[in-house]
């Protein structure tokens, strides 16, 4: 049981003694979540390595997962929306340009996956229009993606390594030396 | 606002990014651009496995996934130096002397 919950209980009796929901860090959800975004997506560039069923099933979960990304910052994105043309820094437009630009490749990926798509939509019973035209897009605009992820991780650089310091590199470090806590 | 239309907004974006590129598709600058872009791999392809024959070597095999990364962390390595750079000029550019108006 967490410190708190126990002290809550020994002062206010059997009411009190449910234990504390933990709150999740923001930043440790961020960045696990981005972590796993980039892996799948690194993997879903090569459908020779995976194979086309898991390349369609993994693309969709990190398109889930990119829908959560967004949610987790949705203030962010609604405040320079509003800000844009008014009082913003020259970093944060850019920023915003940049996800516009990788929001629109990612659809881009996604609706021409779907229309080549050779596993999801068979399962669901549904046969896909295909073309050379769907073909091309998708691997045009997953060329994109990769230019577009590469300057979007380049944009939050000061970030990651901020967060990987504290949430990997550091625990990494205490558990090595315990010593170095006491 | 609820994560439920915070969800159908994002997914109302992509939408409509589909709706616009499925007006594109029917379009005759689609067929031609398929079929430019074919032309134009087919060549590229043929003149690779030329220089992979001529070299005596078997095609195929090839794991995109190293190239994807060594690319990313360029392009990312590139524009973390261009920052760096405008950062450190930013840095020794004089500051304008202020005046009391």
């Amino acid at each position: 049981m967490p410190v708190r919950a126990a002290a809550a209980g020994a002062a206010g009796g059997e009411a009190e003694m449910k234990p504390e929901k933990r709150r999740s860090n923001p930043t440790k959800v961020n960045l696990l979540l981005d972590a796993a975004i980039f892996v799948a997506f690194l993997l879903a560039l090569d459908p020779r390595l995976t194979g086309i069923a898991i390349h369609e099933w993994l693309s969709l979960a990190a398109g889930a997962a990119v829908v959560v990304h967004l949610l987790l910052h949705w203030e962010w994105i609604v405040g320079v929306t509003r800000r844009f043309f008014g009082r913003t820094s020259g970093a944060a437009r850019l920023n915003y340009v940049v996800d516009a630009l990788f929001f629109i490749d990612l659809a881009v990926i996604m609706f021409s996956g779907i229309m080549v798509s050779q596993a999801i939509l068979p399962a669901l019973g549904l046969t896909a229009p295909a073309g050379s035209f769907w073909r091309i897009l998708h691997s045009l605009s997953a060329d994109w993606a990769v230019i577009l992820v590469a300057v979007h991780t380049a944009l939050h650089w000061k970030w990651i390594v901020n967060a990987v310091k504290r949430y990997v590199l550091r625990p990494i470090g205490v558990a090595r030396r315990p010593e170095a806590v006491q | 606002m609820s994560t439920l239309n915070r969800t159908l907004i994002i997914l109302l974006g992509a939408l409509l990014v589909a709706i616009g590129v499925w007006a594109l598709s029917q379009t005759a600058w689609a067929v031609a651009f398929a079929d430019g872009v074919i032309a134009a791999n087919q060549a590229r392809m043929d003149a690779a496995y030329a220089i992979t024959a001529a070299a005596g070597r078997a095609g195929g095999g090839y794991i995109a996934t190293a190239g994807n990364l060594a690319r990313i962390i360029g392009i990312a390595g590139l524009v973390i130096g261009m920052s760096l750079l405008m950062e450190q000029r930013k840095k020794r550019r004089p500051k304008a002397a202020y005046c009391k108006p």
